[in-house]
């Protein structure tokens, strides 16, 4: 749960990983941030198979930064 | 996040963390509106949920998580690794919610929605595992009855991405490409790239007798 960034893979948008301070996102807990220069992005996603016995076991994980932590 | 099973730009099912006391996490299935575009996003019925506890969610500030993230500043020095929008809407620093959800439930769901009379997803995804690719997408919301905060990698300020398709690259975006469920983007397998090269030489001789 408290892996580094670096071991998450992040997902691309199709478009800049997000603009900061949006108008519809009125709290800093819900205001996505990212910046594709420096390589930190708003989202990422790991998964643990479980060893890889199965293929319908394991584990998702999902990483989301935002703003803050408080509205 | 809102996940796209069938590749098509529309979402199929929303994950959820949040809940006001308790906070839960669960797969909802879409609305009954597009679910393809930043003003047609709804949630419709839960599927699975499981209340969030220490053991599958964290929300803490981005420095108890990656340290050393401003150690080299050579590059766009005016970026704070730990606030990227330099202080933003107030002065807090970036913090990352990270949440897990049992894969075996988002298999358990979907292989249901593909069986039986009323499937509502193609029969092939009756065999869902952990080898097929999705679509993803990141929103914010304050409450599920309007999914419209936030759409990772659109701009909400720009008012003509709000109806643009998430499969637009120009005017809207959002939407990952097909990803297995760490992330990662298909490779291309060896005979794909052969048969690329195949008909990207067929093309080329095809243009030299006519250009003869």
């Amino acid at each position: 749960m408290n892996s580094p960034t670096s071991e998450f893979n992040a997902l691309l948008l199709n478009g800049p990983s997000d603009p900061v301070e949006d108008n519809q996102a009125n709290r800093v807990d819900i205001e996505l941030v990212g910046n594709d220069d420096v390589g930190l992005f708003a989202f990422y996603t790991q998964f643990n198979d479980n060893g890889g016995a199965s293929a319908t076991d394991g584990t998702v994980f999902y990483r989301v930064r935002v703003s803050g932590n408080s509205g | 996040m809102g996940l796209d099973i069938t590749s098509d730009g529309t979402l199929d099912y929303f994950i959820n963390f949040g809940g006001n006391p308790n906070q839960e996490i669960a797969i909802v299935r879409a609305g009954a509106t597009g679910n393809n575009s930043p003003d047609s996003l709804s949630i419709g019925s839960t599927l699975y949920s499981t209340t969030a506890n220490a053991s599958n969610s964290l929300f803490t500030d981005v420095g108890q998580i990656d340290t050393g993230l401003n150690d080299d500043l050579s590059t766009f020095p005016d970026v704070d690794r730990y606030d990227l929008d330099g202080g933003g809407k107030k002065t807090d620093l970036d913090h990352l919610l990270t949440f897990s959800l049992n894969f075996n439930e988002l298999v358990t769901v979907i292989r249901a929605d593909a069986t039986g009379p009323s499937a509502t997803l193609p029969s092939e995804y009756a065999l869902f595992d952990d080898t097929f690719l999705i679509q993803m997408l990141v929103v914010t919301s304050q409450n599920t009855n309007n999914v419209n905060s936030d759409v990772g990698g659109v701009d909400d300020d720009d008012p003509t991405s709000v109806t643009a398709l998430f499969t637009d690259p120009v005017n809207g975006g959002g939407l990952s490409n097909p990803v297995d469920p760490a992330g990662i983007e298909a490779v291309p397998e060896p005979a794909t790239y052969a048969l690329g090269l195949g008909l990207a030489c067929l093309a080329f001789v095809g243009f030299r007798r006519r250009s003869a």
